[in-house]
């Protein structure tokens, strides 16, 4: 016989574990950090911007003048590998795919939900860098996401408690050690 | 909502004394506020404070009726235990998202960043700067180098976007099996899919065979905007020994060229300069709202309807309406009379007789047989016929108005309500008083837009006798839909039976293409090239904004390809070309090139001219006058009385035109300006002709005419005719598609052809009650103000003696300064606002469709709208004052206060919605649970709340029009409107890059942006110096319900009506002063 004891044990705890389960499903407020998905394309970050130096800029283009940060087009990539590495298996894939007028299928590393707007051109003009949110790319094989990206994380930021020290001195340049608030947190910043 | 009957404060307004205390309300919405029982009546009491129709039972009803698509309640339990049975076990990250770049990325696209295409739209006329995002338009604004529009655009043009997505466009080119002599689709008929190839080739030998068989080639279109086109189609008819091209369209002007070739032998319509008549009467002509272009007309007149300060020297132009229908520029006249439908000749001759015979103005006063014509409509004869409120006076009134401006009035008259038996008559006479007013030539131009020969009801006539009669071969069809838009009299279905081909060129599988043998997908006008000549010297280019999404080819192209497929003799231009762009450019380079005289090649001209899309040439503002013929008068009918009956009166609705656009969502959501009617059309009776038939709102009646009977739901309308009802053409489309079939009823059998004409009105018709009911999904009774003080308008004499004359800031009616609970905002940067001055604002209802474009705004139906759940974040309230046989209108533009003291921001258990530091009242989708807490205590009922999932009706392609700044909101959301917060962003992204702050004006907001009128302004009102700042604080500014002390940061400036009695007019009556209570 289970004893009422291990009854209401057992109750409580499907009860705790459903209501868990409920609001884990209903606030699905998860940091993706550290997502490393694989890729169509065994793509190097570290060979491109770490070896070769490749600036960011280069291939994801216009982030200083528009909300995204783009994956380039495949002619960005075809400017080098008309002639480089052109013998690889993946390179010749990728002309063939170029020819054909077939794009790669990326699988999306960072990204916001629907009803967060970032853009990268405001914060690129506030002095912050490409390594101060997406880790330092240059070094790795495949790319992962670096930051948590969740609400606090971009708050604790705009509130002036992780901004970089570099960001804060060019936007007070006449006070030393400045501890405020760097930018706005109203909700409409981001949300509308 | 309760009656705030033990609210603290003395001195409060009348109205909001204690309940069963009978006042009648200065505003009211409908007459029905009027009575002492509505304000007292128990029943009546309780129904009205059912403010938000919840009704569970229906709610579930309803989910499983109309939101097939979304969950029903109990598959949501089922659905909800799965995912969260999977997230609890697999774990699982969000799901896997693609990212497909490119492959070669265009130079000038920028993912996330706007690219703006200068365009037109032959529709409506109208010169558009095209929003892009990623190769997409998803909003369309008006150009702004078109000076005489502002970059306003009509509802219309604003909602045309949406067409270009519809999920129901024909895709490819069909085939349908038709036999020749046979009417109707066949039962054994087949409908096939092909290709162009055998497109081509099916038209190109029919083509040839048509050639040797004498060439009894048609092409019939609607109203064409582009003469390129016109030329093109003529040189393609032209090939033929006996091709002819013939334009139609139910909403064309050819009674005015037909009157003006009389009167001065030119066959043109003029065009009309509204800014600068300082005394105008319309004579059913709905310029502001449907007439001619209307955003250019509103836009001009609202330059004499502006106060600026001063108010001891203002002026404002005098602007009388006589109309059978209530139009929006009725509700805009100073003074409005009703008149029955067919009753527009007389009004213009009697004003004709005032001005000519009784004032002697100009040498016709002197000309007999001008005079023996006047004499039989002096105005004591045609007021009491008529039954003229205010008697002859009015007549005498409007012609005294006109003669104090001589030179600088106008007067206008046109549109379906005049489109009677006596249409070019009544044109005539218009024609006679501006020229005895001198106006040609100063508010009228009478240079520009002389009619193709083809633009003519006589040969349509003709060619649908030589339809019947078996004599054409090949009938093309494009831009109109004659199966529909032709009354059944005409005959042409019949006719079309004994067409050898007929092929259709159509957007949509229409009435027309259901009964063609080739149904081609026709481009829509942001897929196609065209051009069309604005004014005298001002030219539109019409240019693709995207390539056809669908396989679509348009007529100019298609002509291309089968005159030199079926080996035409075509013109040396149409064999340089192999593309209608080829060939616009070759036109343009031989016209507008040579007309500017521009340094530089003719590539360089294009590509600016493209960028600009507005091009002027030398001959820009040019003006001349027509002569006038006096012994076209002489023809003019005499004076006859007409029998005692009901007359009726036919117009196209702000929204809806001529039902092209039938199968547009937000087109048919958008509620009427005067009687704010959604998706429906009905029978407007006015109040004393509805007691007389014992008509109550929602009857439905039976309305005959000749053997044609219709059945209508009534709207009670004040402010029409005893003797005349009205209705609206454009609905009861058959075949729009899934939106626009059984939406309303079609009333166009109540038109007929006769003699070279359409005529729509001004017939006698029997209206019969049937005792069956219909609900209409009407709007405004939504909200009640429940006779609290809510708007203002005063007249131009109390405008004078005092500006702020009942503006709610009367001592009487302000609150004592009320200590808060909350400590006060503080605005350290920007600090949004913004000014609505309701003299300007017109009730177009541009702003509505415009916010909807804007803001991803769903559409929610015809059954949700009868509950109170339409979405519109902006909404045009209407108000009434004076009597209900003729009313006053005063339209309040209702949207989000942005309240300092917000009343919903309290009640927020989640903090969804908090004020800004700018001013905002912000709204947080993804914070907000649904609790709807926030609607239930906003006094201006403009929180809209998502009860289902609306977006999912956004199928296929629909859902490209969505614009990738506002968030989509999903069901259980509350939403409003946010200022056009991603504007703001937008616009402090830009400024940030230049170093500075928002200039003033630099940033509009979307209903701001397309306001002809120019009626609402926004801005910061943190700087002293920027327009909104000025208006805040005009003496005519006032809060709306601010006795609440919810300190709204939108200021309305109170309305004023031009009303004072004119020196010498000998208007016995003048309105009295409208004082509270």
């Amino acid at each position: 016989m289970v004893s009422s004891q291990l009854k209401l044990g057992l109750g409580l705890g499907l009860a705790f574990f459903v209501l868990g389960a409920g609001a884990f499903s209903y606030f699905p407020n998860v940091s993706n950090q550290d997502y490393e998905p694989e890729q169509p394309m065994p793509f190097s970050h570290k060979i491109h911007a770490g070896d070769n130096k490749i600036a960011c800029m280069y291939c994801h283009s216009a982030p200083e003048k528009s909300r995204h940060s783009t994956i380039p087009s495949m002619n960005v990539c075809m400017n080098c590998h008309t002639v480089v590495k052109a013998d690889s298996p993946y390179i010749k894939k990728l002309q063939e795919y170029y020819k054909e007028g077939r794009s790669i299928e990326w699988v999306r590393v960072h990204e916001l939900p629907d009803y967060v707007y970032f853009p990268h051109k405001r914060h690129l003009a506030r002095g912050l860098v490409c390594l101060d949110c997406h880790g330092d790319v240059k070094t790795m094989e495949r790319v992962y996401q670096f930051s948590p990206l969740t609400m606090g994380w971009c708050i604790d930021c705009h509130r002036g408690k992780t901004t970089p020290k570099t960001v804060v001195a060019q936007m007070f340049p006449g006070k030393k050690n400045y501890q405020g608030p760097v930018a706005t947190v109203n909700c409409s910043a981001c949300h509308f | 909502m309760e009656h705030p009957v033990e609210q603290p404060v003395k001195q409060m307004s009348p109205s909001e004394l204690k309940q069963g205390e009978f006042i009648e309300p200065r505003h009211w919405i409908g007459a029905e506020e009027l009575t002492e029982n509505y304000w007292t009546d128990a029943k009546i009491l309780e129904k009205r404070g059912q403010e938000f129709f919840d009704k569970p039972v229906e709610t579930i009803e309803m989910i499983e009726r109309l939101d097939t698509k979304g969950f029903a309640r109990r598959d949501f339990m089922t659905i909800m235990g799965a995912s969260m049975a999977m997230t609890t076990f697999a774990c699982a990250r969000r799901p896997v998202h693609k990212i497909i770049p490119y492959v070669v990325k265009p130079e000038e696209v920028t993912p996330g960043e706007a690219l703006y295409y200068a365009t037109y739209s032959p529709e409506t006329g109208e010169p558009i700067l095209a929003k892009t995002r990623e190769g997409r338009p998803i909003k369309l604004e008006g150009n702004p180098d078109f000076s005489r529009a502002g970059g306003a655009l009509s509802a219309r043009t604003q909602a045309s976007v949406l067409d270009l997505y519809d999920p129901d466009r024909v895709t490819d080119p069909v085939r349908r099996g038709r036999v020749v002599g046979q009417v109707g689709v066949q039962k054994a008929g087949f409908r096939t899919v092909i290709d162009w190839k055998e497109v081509d080739q099916v038209v190109s030998e029919a083509l040839t065979k048509a050639v040797a068989s004498g060439g009894k080639v048609r092409v019939l279109t609607g109203e064409l905007k582009s003469a390129t086109e016109a030329k093109l189609i003529h040189e393609f008819v032209l090939a033929f020994a006996a091709g002819k091209h013939v334009e139609f369209s139910a909403l064309g002007n050819e009674e005015i060229a037909l009157a003006s070739e009389e009167t001065s032998g030119q066959r043109l319509v003029p065009h009309y300069h509204f800014e600068k008549a300082d005394a105008l009467v319309s004579i059913g002509a709905d310029f502001l709202a449907t007439w001619g272009n209307a955003s250019e007309n509103a836009f001009g007149w609202s330059a004499k309807r502006k106060l600026e300060g001063k108010p001891a020297t203002a002026e404002l132009s005098k602007f009388f309406v006589f109309e059978s229908g209530f139009t929006v520029t009725g509700a805009n006249a100073d003074q409005r009379y009703p008149i029955r439908a067919g009753d527009e000749l007389a009004i213009a001759l009697a004003i004709a007789h005032e001005l000519i015979v009784v004032n002697k103005l100009s040498s016709l006063a002197s000309d007999s047989q001008v005079v023996s014509v006047l004499n039989g409509y002096r105005a004591e004869v045609v007021a009491a016929e008529i039954g003229l409120a205010d008697g002859a006076a009015s007549i005498k009134a409007a012609a005294h108005a006109l003669l104090g401006s001589k030179g600088k009035s106008l007067v206008v008259s046109g549109g379906l309500s005049t489109k009677t038996v006596n249409a070019v008559a009544t044109q005539v006479a218009v024609n006679l008083l501006n020229h005895v007013l001198e106006n040609e030539g100063s508010t009228i131009n009478g240079v520009e837009r002389p009619l193709r020969p083809g633009q003519s009801i006589a040969e349509l006539q003709k060619l649908i006798e030589e339809m019947k009669s078996g004599a054409v071969d090949v009938l093309i069809i494009q831009g109109a839909n004659p199966a529909y838009s032709l009354p059944a009299s005409a005959g042409f279905i019949e006719a079309l039976s004994h067409v050898g081909l007929v092929v259709c060129v159509s957007t949509h599988e229409n009435e027309t293409a259901l009964l063609s043998d080739l149904t081609l997908p026709d481009v829509h006008f942001l897929e196609n090239w065209g051009d069309a000549k604005l004014a005298r010297g001002v030219y539109a280019l019409q240019q693709p904004t995207l390539a056809p999404i669908h396989r679509s080819r348009s007529l100019s192209d298609s002509l291309l390809v089968w005159g030199k497929s079926a080996g035409l003799k075509l013109s040396a231009e149409m064999v340089a070309s192999a593309t209608f762009h080829e060939y616009l450019k070759a036109e343009w380079k031989a016209t507008v090139y040579k007309e500017v005289g521009s340094i530089g090649t003719f590539e360089q001209f294009w590509e600016s001219s493209l960028r600009v899309g507005v091009v002027k040439t030398a001959e820009a503002g040019k003006i001349a006058g027509r002569s006038f013929k006096a012994s076209a008068v002489a023809k003019l009918p005499a004076f006859k009385s007409r029998a005692d009956g009901i007359y009726l009166s036919l117009y196209s609705a702000v929204s809806m035109g001529d039902g092209a656009q039938a199968n547009n969502a937000w087109l048919q959501e958008m509620p009427d300006p005067i009687s704010t009617i959604t998706w429906d059309n009905y029978l407007s009776v006015g109040p004393s002709l509805a007691k007389k038939l014992n008509l109550v709102e929602n009857d439905v009646v039976e309305v005959s005419s000749d053997g044609q009977k219709v059945l209508l739901p009534v709207w009670v309308q004040p402010g029409i005719h005893p003797s005349s009802v009205s209705v609206a053409i454009g609905f009861g489309r058959r075949n729009a598609g899934r939106v626009g079939n059984g939406t309303g009823w079609d009333v166009l059998g109540f038109s007929h052809l006769s003699a070279g004409q359409w005529v729509f009105s001004g017939g006698p018709v029997e209206v019969k009650k049937i005792g069956r009911k219909y609900n209409l999904a009407k709007t405004q009774w939504h909200h009640t103000s429940e006779n609290r003080p809510i708007v203002n308008d005063i007249t131009l004499a109390e405008y004078k003696r005092n500006p702020a004359t009942a503006n709610h800031t009367d001592p009487h009616l302000r609150l004592p300064e009320v200590p808060t609970l909350w400590s006060e905002h503080r605005y350290k940067g920007y600090r949004w606002g913004m000014s609505i001055d309701l003299s300007s604002c017109t009730g177009c209802g541009a702003c509505v469709v415009a916010c909807q474009a804007e803001n991803n705004i769903p559409v929610v139906g015809r059954d949700n709208v009868r509950v109170s759940r339409e979405m519109h974040w902006i909404r045009i309230d209407r108000y009434y004052s004076g009597s209900p046989e003729r009313p006053d209108v005063v339209f309040l533009p209702m949207l989000c206060q942005h309240c300092e003291n917000a009343p919903c921001e309290t009640v927020c258990p989640v903090l969804a919605t908090v004020h800004s530091d700018e001013g905002l009242n912000e709204q947080t989708y993804n914070r907000c649970v649904g609790t709807r807490y926030c609607q239930n205590n906003c006094p201006y009922k403009v929180r809209r709340f998502n009860f289902f999932d609306h977006w999912k009706a956004y199928e296929g392609t629909a859902n490209m029009v969505w614009n990738p700044d506002v968030t989509v909101r999903t069901r259980g959301i509350m939403e409003k409107c946010t200022f056009c917060v991603q504007r703001i962003q937008e616009a402090k992204n830009k400024s940030k890059e230049m170093g500075g702050r928002i200039k003033d004006g630099q940033l509009k907001t979307a209903c701001q942006q397309t306001c002809p009128t120019e009626a609402i302004v926004f801005g910061d009102i943190n700087d002293r110096r920027s327009e909104v700042s000025k208006n805040h604080s005009d003496p005519r500014a006032f809060k709306s319900l601010e006795v609440i002390n919810v300190k709204p940061v939108i200021s309305y400036l109170t309305k004023v009506r031009n009303k004072e009695p004119m020196a010498h007019a000998g208007t016995g009556k003048h309105e009295t002063s409208p004082g509270h209570g």
